[in-house]
């Protein structure tokens, strides 16, 4: 069981990224007793949700591209993006170095459970995936 | 008066299903039989049918002891029926009371267990019994001047094709994907329910005055604990929206997910008596 408080500092920490490099904000913190924690940044066009439910150990991050300005249908595949999607199409466009040097950037933090390595995994993934993002849609 | 009293002399005529109702099924109150071996033996003819060959095998089998025996021929209409029945629920069920589908798949349903509930009388008591659908057509035809035995056999052939249709038609309705249950939509908006708490949260922020299930208290102890807590106020929660009366609208599963909801689950099970 993960506690609501560390995980929102765990994402807001790891996930930093997306309001120093990419100017998104963060506009949502959803605590839902201790059965589902969700944190959400923001742009213009997208809204990207790192969301958990602790009982079923599921973490999920998903690039939402708004549709005026509104959320679009969760199970629209060409607007609801999954990161482990994403993240299929970057791979094969991103260089070793480019890989390299992404995984260095998050050298500093040091994940001490099994969230937070996959927290920072997917952060990492998350990013090659932005910047790669125009190149995508 | 039991009718059935001169044949069976040591018995009872207040006893009901051998005295044994947790095993044995009294439909009628004419003749108690085991249900649990009915529902097996109608589970293994079922089972072989799956198999083409061995469905061959199976009809030619039943066929010889069915010469001999009703009792067989009412087991044969369970097996016929049971696919409706299944048929009609799932209609129902995918379709969840929106439509046409829903109407086609209760309609499948019902047709079903009436063939079924005949069927089990027939094998149980050994006596031809007609279903309530047969019966209905077999009347209005006689009271239209055509002779019973001919009326009798319009509607056993009237009686099958209906079952065809429907077990078709609920069948093809089952993949529309509507999910919605409008009962009573009048007494406040909707209450959500699917697979994946963000997937339900960005489906209730498109329909204002919808309810979801996003004030659970924090509960304490182990794992197991917690768990078990969560799933007994889940449980309350979509009790308690099933009572109130309000629409609720299933979003159903989420394709991205790699392993099903433990709780998603628990409020489908829910919702198949609702």
């Amino acid at each position: 069981m993960v506690e609501d408080l560390e995980y929102i500092e765990t994402v807001k920490l790891y996930y930093s990224f997306l309001e120093t490099e990419f100017g998104l904000s963060k506009v949502n913190e959803t605590i839902n007793g201790n059965a589902f924690y969700d944190v959400e940044f923001k742009d213009k066009e997208r809204v990207i949700s790192i969301s958990y439910e602790n009982i079923e150990d599921h973490l999920e991050v998903i690039v939402f591209m708004l549709q005026n300005g509104k959320m679009p249908d969760y199970d629209d595949k060409k607007k609801t993006l999954h990161l482990k999607q994403l993240n299929r199409l970057v791979m094969a466009k991103a260089s070793k170095e480019e890989i390299n040097l992404n995984a260095e950037y998050f050298a500093k933090y040091n994940a001490k459970n099994e969230l937070e390595r996959k927290l920072l995994k997917e952060a990492k993934e998350l990013r090659l995936c932005l910047k790669h993002f125009n190149e995508l849609f | 008066m039991d009718p059935l009293t001169d044949e069976y002399p040591e018995l009872s005529n207040y006893l009901y299903a051998f005295n044994y109702p947790v095993t044995n099924i009294d439909v009628d109150g004419l003749f108690g039989g085991d249900a649990v071996q009915a529902a097996i033996a109608a589970g293994e003819v079922f089972k072989g049918a799956k198999n083409a060959t061995h469905f061959a095998t199976v009809v030619g089998h039943v066929t010889k002891a069915a010469k001999t025996s009703t009792r067989i021929w009412g087991a044969i209409k369970d097996v016929g029926s049971a696919p409706e029945i299944v048929a009609g629920a799932a209609g129902v069920i995918a379709t969840a009371w929106t439509g046409v589908g829903a109407v086609v798949g209760g309609v499948a349903v019902l047709h079903g267990a009436d063939g079924f509930a005949a069927g089990i009388r027939q094998a149980l008591t050994g006596q031809e019994t007609k279903t309530f659908t047969e019966r209905g057509i077999s009347d209005g035809l006689q009271v239209a001047g055509v002779s019973k035995n001919k009326a009798d056999l319009a509607a056993a052939y009237g009686d099958a094709a209906i079952s065809i249709v429907l077990t078709g038609g609920a069948g093809a309705i089952k993949n529309i994907p509507t999910v919605v249950k409008t009962a009573n939509a009048a007494k406040g908006g909707q209450t959500i329910i699917g697979e994946g708490m963000k997937r339900v949260s960005v489906e209730a922020a498109k329909r204002p005055g919808s309810v979801i299930l996003n004030n659970m208290p924090k509960f304490t102890g182990t794992a197991d604990q917690v768990t078990s807590q969560m799933m007994t106020y889940n449980r309350q929660w979509i009790l308690q929206k099933m009572r109130s009366g309000r629409s609720i609208l299933d979003i159903g599963l989420d394709a991205t997910k790699a392993n099903p909801s433990i709780f998603y689950q628990m409020e489908q099970n829910m919702m198949k008596n609702y």
